[in-house]
């Protein structure tokens, strides 16, 4: 079985360890406990042809006080840069991550995750408004840990994602 | 035939030196001759390698190791083959060994099972063991755990062999029966933690942590440059065990720095490694000074003798108890209940007022150390005749005619010799026949007898002859009937005759002239 480093970067309360509990233990807390540097888990991921173990490094969400912490990167496969749609500005900070983690990582494969989308009626950043990330060939996706909606689905995207550039790099 | 000078011919024939050279060989080796060096060539060159194989050999094996891994399938199927084959060979040839190897097994393994012995007598009794085992009951662990924390100076428990670029764990290896966090996520939160640390103090990132301390542990960790090795140590661990680490480390960056570059995530192709990490796992006992177990001695001497000196009072109080309950019983007494405390007996006895009491039959026997309390129970002796049953008057009548037959048919009456005169002695024998004679009619009837015939039996000695004899013996029986017929007796009752000698008769002649009585009877 082949093991895969992977990070959840995004902005302080967007729902990365949410996300990942939703995906490791099934299970979600409406309670929020902020993350102090990095927690980590890991969880396999069956593809149709082979099965990816993942470790996954749910980092720290940088705010006023902490910056993201880039040697947490050193090594990953791959990662989730996640937002909180009812927060415009978690995309604006997602965005300047983004390049800090391309500097560090150069080229891996990611996904931008949309999170807490079961709240429809507080959400503020609209399809539109994500465009310009689609265009630029970002793989993007709607997600809810609160309701499940996605997030293991958004896990096997990326190990196929994973997959896919291993094969390519050796060509 | 004449031949030509040899200048002659070179001045008639022109020809190149090397041709020259092939025709002379073509002439003295004939047309096959390449064929012929061609194997001369070929036997050289097969004994060159012969004179230079052993040590062509020997200098490449010091070499590498290629020789070796290139013979080592040669020689597995050679085995294999060899063994398949002829196994009885390989048999004979390892069988010199084998005896040897197993009895060497045999022996350490019962001098393992005699340390083990004294070393659990030694430690099982003695003040620090007791010791050791209120404080692990303080501390919430095993009494194992805790001989095994403190008689260890240190144990390898575990060895992670880490990814250094991605925190992956490559391989690990643990010692059994230890109770270890996912070695996963060990590997990547100590990544984590050294990068932190890395970045908190602006180190370089190949800088590493190298050694963390938490409760009884210590987490070793040497670094490679693609590679770290991380050993969970239990206890005070010795310079010897980073030295070690780093050897591995070494060794494993020498044998597979390729695959530590490019790893994909597959660690899988890192299994070689394991016997190399498992020569990490070391341990070291703590030294202690080997002091003889006085303690321990002397109270399993202790023991034995407190348990045979119980062993012998029990014997003894069994011992006694079994002599009372014998002494009793023989008596006659009946053991209603019994119980043993200690050495004392409580007994609940039965018995007759005319037997001993039980005081006085255990006054006779020796108890010493030995109470027996007898809560006597007497039964008082009362004489009372046996009642009999008084018989019915037909029961008398029967008697009383059963006892009047019996006197008849016992009386003899005796004869004077060859004649039928009765002796003197016997008149009063015949009146008493008479008497009794005559009331069997009385007493027929209320002893239910329906009817009867008194035979009236001579005899005569042995001195006359048979004829004689004969009529004489008649004769005495007529006598007897007669005197019975004149005092009342029925003559129809009576029958008589004659049966003269008893042949070959022991008895005395008085004692053959007689007349006897029998009576016959239907009751």
């Amino acid at each position: 079985m082949i093991s895969k480093k992977i990070c959840l970067i995004g902005s302080f309360a967007v729902g990365k360890t949410s996300l990942v509990r939703r995906f490791v233990t099934d299970g979600f807390d409406e309670k929020y406990q902020t993350t102090i540097g990095v927690k980590i888990d890991k969880k396999e991921v069956a593809l149709a042809d082979q099965t990816l173990q993942f470790v996954i490094w749910d980092l720290e969400g940088p705010d006023e006080f902490a910056e993201l912490r880039t040697t947490y990167l050193r090594g990953a496969s791959g990662y989730f840069l996640v937002i909180d749609a009812t927060r415009p500005k978690t995309l604006e900070i997602a965005l300047s991550l983004n390049q800090k983690v391309r500097e560090t990582l150069n080229s891996v494969p990611f996904l931008l995750l949309i999170n807490k989308t079961d709240l429809e009626a507080e959400r503020r950043i609209s399809r539109e408004e994500l465009q310009p990330c689609i265009e630029a060939g970002w793989s993007v996706m709607e997600t809810s840990a609160k309701t499940g909606r996605n997030v293991e689905h958004a896990f096997e995207v990326l190990a196929q994602m994973l997959v896919d550039h291993a094969e390519a790099r050796s060509l | 035939m004449p031949v030509a000078p040899v200048s002659q011919i070179k001045a008639s024939v022109k020809v190149e030196p090397e041709e020259q050279v092939e025709r002379l060989r073509t002439l003295l080796l004939g047309p096959e001759a390449d064929q012929v060096i061609q194997r001369l060539v070929e036997k050289d060159q097969t004994t060159l390698v012969t004179e230079v194989i052993s040590e062509a050999l020997e200098q490449r094996a010091s070499k590498d190791d290629s020789l070796a891994q290139s013979l080592s399938s040669v020689v597995d199927a050679a085995i294999d083959t060899s063994i398949k084959e002829h196994p009885d060979r390989i048999t004979n040839v390892i069988f010199p060994v084998m005896g040897p190897a197993i009895r060497k097994a045999v022996a350490a393994a019962l001098q393992d099972m005699v340390q083990n012995l004294n070393q659990v007598l030694s430690e099982g009794l003695s003040f620090r063991s007791w010791r050791w085992r209120f404080q692990a009951w303080r501390a919430g662990k095993s009494y194992a755990e805790y001989v095994l924390i403190k008689s260890l100076q240190y144990r390898v428990e575990q060895v992670l062999l880490i990814h250094r670029e991605t925190g992956l764990l490559l391989q690990d290896v643990c010692v059994p029966q230890i109770a270890r966090e996912d070695p996963e996520l060990v590997s990547a939160m100590l990544t984590a933690i050294n990068d932190f640390a890395c970045d908190a103090f602006h180190k370089d990132q190949q800088q590493c942590i190298d050694h963390i301390r938490f409760g009884e542990y210590t987490l070793i960790i040497v670094a490679g440059p693609f590679a770290m090795l991380a050993g969970a140590v239990r206890g005070t661990p010795a310079a010897e065990v980073t030295t070690k680490l780093s050897e591995i480390i070494e060794k494993i960056h020498l044998d597979h720095a390729s695959l530590l570059v490019g790893f994909d995530g597959d660690k899988t192709q890192l299994e070689p490694v394991q016997g190399l990490l498992k020569t990490g796992l070391l341990q070291k006992e703590a030294q202690r000074g080997r002091s003889v177990p006085w303690l321990a001695y002397g109270f399993i001497a202790l023991a034995v003798v407190g348990m045979g000196l119980w062993i012998t009072r029990t014997y003894q109080v069994y011992d006694q108890q079994r002599q009372v309950m014998q002494a009793l019983e023989q008596q006659g007494m009946v053991i209603l209940d019994q119980k043993r405390v200690g050495r004392s007996l409580q007994l609940v006895t039965l018995r007759s007022e005319a037997d001993p009491s039980p005081q006085a039959i255990l006054g006779q026997l020796d108890l010493t150390g030995f109470q027996v309390r007898v809560e006597d129970r007497v039964i008082p002796v009362v004489e009372k005749p046996i009642p009999v049953a008084e018989p019915s008057p037909r029961q008398q009548a029967i008697a009383q005619w059963q006892q009047t037959v019996a006197e008849l048919q016992g009386m003899r009456l005796h004869f004077q010799s060859a004649s039928s005169k009765l002796v003197a002695e016997d008149s009063a024998v015949l009146a008493s026949m008479v008497v009794k004679a005559n009331s069997l009619a009385d007493l027929a009837e209320p002893a239910g007898v329906t009817d009867y015939q008194l035979i009236l039996t001579g005899f005569a000695d042995g001195t006359g002859n048979e004829a004689t004899n004969r009529q004489l013996s008649r004769e005495r029986a007529q006598v007897v009937f007669e005197q019975l017929q004149a005092n009342g007796v029925v003559a129809e009752k009576v029958l008589l005759w004659g049966l003269g000698a008893l042949p070959a008769s022991e008895l005395d002649g008085d004692e053959q002239r007689i007349v006897s009585m029998q009576v016959l009877y239907d009751q």
